[in-house]
């Protein structure tokens, strides 16, 4: 913590990371305020951005390629979305995937006619295609087909859509990856990670997505032959499919993640110490929570388990909110309001977090600039075994009490297969290539170092001779720093769920509606309710909406 | 070829591991890759290749640690200028990485020691998800 920058609003206790690093709560995780989409949309509002379409060469068909470009903190990006056409048995979500519906490139500054035509040849190829520094982002969608071919075939009946169809699925196409950071040769991040508006983590991202989004509306609209309602518009937002791929990020980015969560507990932390509430901020509240109960009635998944728990957290929020008058007086409504959710399930804690920061955005909405970190964790040779030893008694006993002598606690491992580099989750006692396994058991490796310290002595010449140890060295001493860079369970352990990873990360996007399809992946819904591009005065106010909200 | 500055760290920490290097010393190697031009490549190539190399490799992460405590390693060469760079965070070159393509394809196979190769039930199982996805 003597690294965070003083600070002056008064505040409550932060949740312990004990309690808010497990696998479990960060599985019922809520986007925030403080998500990057919702950053993003802000920075775009507050600078008056517009979004121009100087390109679109789309046919009869609704193939072909069209240019979106944005002015932001004195840089223009521009989109460069490609639609082909593609046959139904190469339609997947996977990373195995080889042909998309479309693809896109967000592209610093505005492509001439040569730089399109290059991305034209190179965007559908993705991953097997090269890119240049001057394209940041590289992303691919697929429709939604049911979906998509309804909204067409009601436009060019000259009906609107249903309703009701929008509103379950959400989105017309899904992204299956979003690649940012160098990858297949596009800008390294640190290209523009100075540049104001996108100095956040995953804000080129971000702005490639929400303007993937007004290319689908396009799309639909070209096709059909006329517009679709606004109203409709605005609830479809774009899906993405999240497999095993987004997982490891969390524990190779330890400082990151703490990064991540300094600022949401942070923010919780000042809401909670708020003290007496305007009648404003009552009406806010008691406003919100009504939305959430529309928001929460039509979120339901196919998955039998996911849908259960949406179930019990509909009726807990009911709860809540019924209750909620008689939390909001008194001197300490917001603190009320927080130990009123802690009876209930994670789902409703969480909830309950990202709730109570909503209507204090003038008070929380800064602290998004801590979210990014430069640096990496660094290793400290001039430590004490002492010192080390004391930080694993007090930071990782969630490590060292588990029993790796028991099979299931090394039930699962990760590896990355030869099969275009696609993340998966193996079982070691029954499959091969344990031996190759990706180094996300950090409980077990830092149980093993535990178990070679000496008494004493210097760690310096500890790791001389043992080097093996290094990279847990530097994770135990990065902890007594970064008190949220790990996440304290056993991530090799036959109950861990992937899944709860993704939903962790996936909210902190920004991501709601979380339809998980197996432990192991994810559908979302990204944007939905956001502004559209010609509506960003009302990027303030989007947080879980509900579908017949104006 | 040019190579961002991701696509060399991400290669060097697989090529580690796949080489066999101990973890905490291929993350070292990957997060100087901002430093890292053909020469220190050359020299970590040539140290992968073999056990006592890996040793060497090994041993100059701990030397990092050596120097941090005041002591001055008697090591030269571009990667342990590169190494040293990181860790005093010198601003890093700003001329575009390039990689000849035998050297990528050099570490591109020991990155290829950390891929487990494909089975008919870990492409059904590993993922998690289905082949097609039309809905």
């Amino acid at each position: 913590m003597d690294e965070m920058a003083p600070i002056a609003s008064p505040q409550a206790p932060l949740r312990s990371p004990d309690t808010v690093m497990r696998l479990a709560r960060m599985g019922a995780s809520f986007p925030t305020r403080l998500s990057f989409l919702p950053t993003l949309l802000r920075q775009l509002r507050d600078e008056g951005a517009e979004v121009t379409r100087p390109v679109w060469e789309i046919g009869p068909e609704g193939y072909g390629h069209a240019v979106y470009s944005v002015l932001l903190g004195g840089h223009v990006y521009s989109l460069v979305a490609i639609s082909s056409p593609l046959e139904a048995d190469q339609r997947t979500d996977r990373v195995i995937a080889t042909a998309w519906d479309t693809a896109y490139v967000l592209y610093d500054g505005v492509p001439d006619a040569s730089e399109i035509a290059r991305l034209c040849d190179a965007a559908p190829l993705q991953e097997a295609g090269r890119f240049t520094e001057r394209d940041l982002v590289l992303s691919r969608a697929n429709r939604s087909v049911r979906l998509f071919d309804h909204v067409v075939e009601a436009l060019r009946k000259g009906n609107q859509p249903d309703a009701d169809r929008i509103c379950n699925t959400g989105y017309l196409m899904r992204t299956t990856a979003v690649y940012g950071n160098g990858k297949f040769g596009i800008a390294d991040r640190t290209h523009i990670a100075q540049r104001p508006g996108l100095s956040g983590p995953f804000m080129a991202e971000m702005l490639t997505v929400w303007l993937i989004r007004g290319f689908t509306h396009d799309l639909v609209e070209h096709l059909g032959g006329r517009p679709l309602d606004r109203r409709l518009k605005r609830h479809l937002g774009i899906g993405n499919a999240t497999g095993l791929g987004m997982a490891p990020f969390l524990v190779s980015h330890p400082l990151l993640l703490d990064a991540w969560m300094q600022v949401r507990e942070t923010a919780l932390a000042r809401v909670r110490a708020a003290g007496a509430l305007s009648a404003a901020r009552r009406a806010r509240y008691q406003e919100l929570a009504q939305r959430v109960v529309r928001h929460l009635a039509q979120w339901s998944v196919p998955d039998a388990q996911a849908q259960a728990n949406i179930e019990t957290l509909q009726d807990e929020w009911q709860a809540f909110s019924t209750a909620l008058p008689g939390l909001l007086d008194g001197e300490t409504p917001t603190e009320q309001m927080y130990h009123a959710s802690l009876t209930g399930s994670l789902e409703l804690q969480e909830l309950t977090v990202a709730f109570l920061l909503e209507p204090f955005g003038e008070l929380v909405d800064g602290l998004t600039c801590c979210m990014a970190t430069p640096a990496e964790p660094r290793l400290k040779p001039g430590m004490s075994i002492t010192d080390l030893k004391s930080a694993l008694q007090s930071d990782w006993s969630w490590a060292l009490d588990l029993d790796f002598a028991d099979p299931t606690a090394t039930h699962q491992f990760w590896y990355v297969s030869e099969s275009k580099a696609e993340p998966r989750l193996g079982l070691r006692h029954e499959e091969p290539g344990a031996e190759r396994e990706s180094p996300l058991d950090i409980a077990r490796q830092v149980q093993d170092l535990a178990g070679d310290l000496p008494r004493s002595g210097s760690l310096a010449e500890f790791l001389m001779a043992h080097p093996h140890h290094r990279a847990a060295v530097r994770r135990v001493q990065s902890l007594m720093r970064h008190p949220y860079a790990e996440i304290r369970d056993n991530l090799i352990d036959a109950d861990c769920r992937p899944i709860d990873m993704l939903r962790c990360k996936l909210a902190f996007f920004g991501a709601a509606r979380f339809d998980p399809k197996s432990d192991r992946w994810t559908r979302i819904t990204l944007a939905q309710g956001a502004p559209l591009a010609d509506e960003l005065d009302r990027a303030d106010d989007w947080w879980l909406p509900a579908f017949g909200d104006e | 070829m040019r190579r961002t500055v991701a696509e060399l760290r991400a290669e060097l920490l697989k090529a580690g591991r796949g080489a066999g290097l101990p973890l905490g010393t291929a993350e070292d190697l990957a997060w100087a890759a901002d430093w890292i031009r053909a020469e220190a490549l050359k020299q970590i190539l040539d140290g992968l290749r073999t056990g006592e190399g890996r040793k060497e490799l090994t041993a100059m992460a701990n030397a990092l640690d050596a120097r941090a405590l005041g002591a001055e390693p008697k090591l030269s060469g571009p990667l342990w200028q590169a190494l040293v760079a990181f860790q005093d965070q010198i601003a890093p070159p700003t001329e575009a990485l390039e990689i000849s393509d035998a050297q990528w394809r050099a570490l591109a196979g020991h990155a290829a020691q950390t891929y487990v190769p494909e089975t008919d039930q870990s492409r059904l199982r590993g993922a998690g998800a289905g082949d097609i996805d039309n809905d």
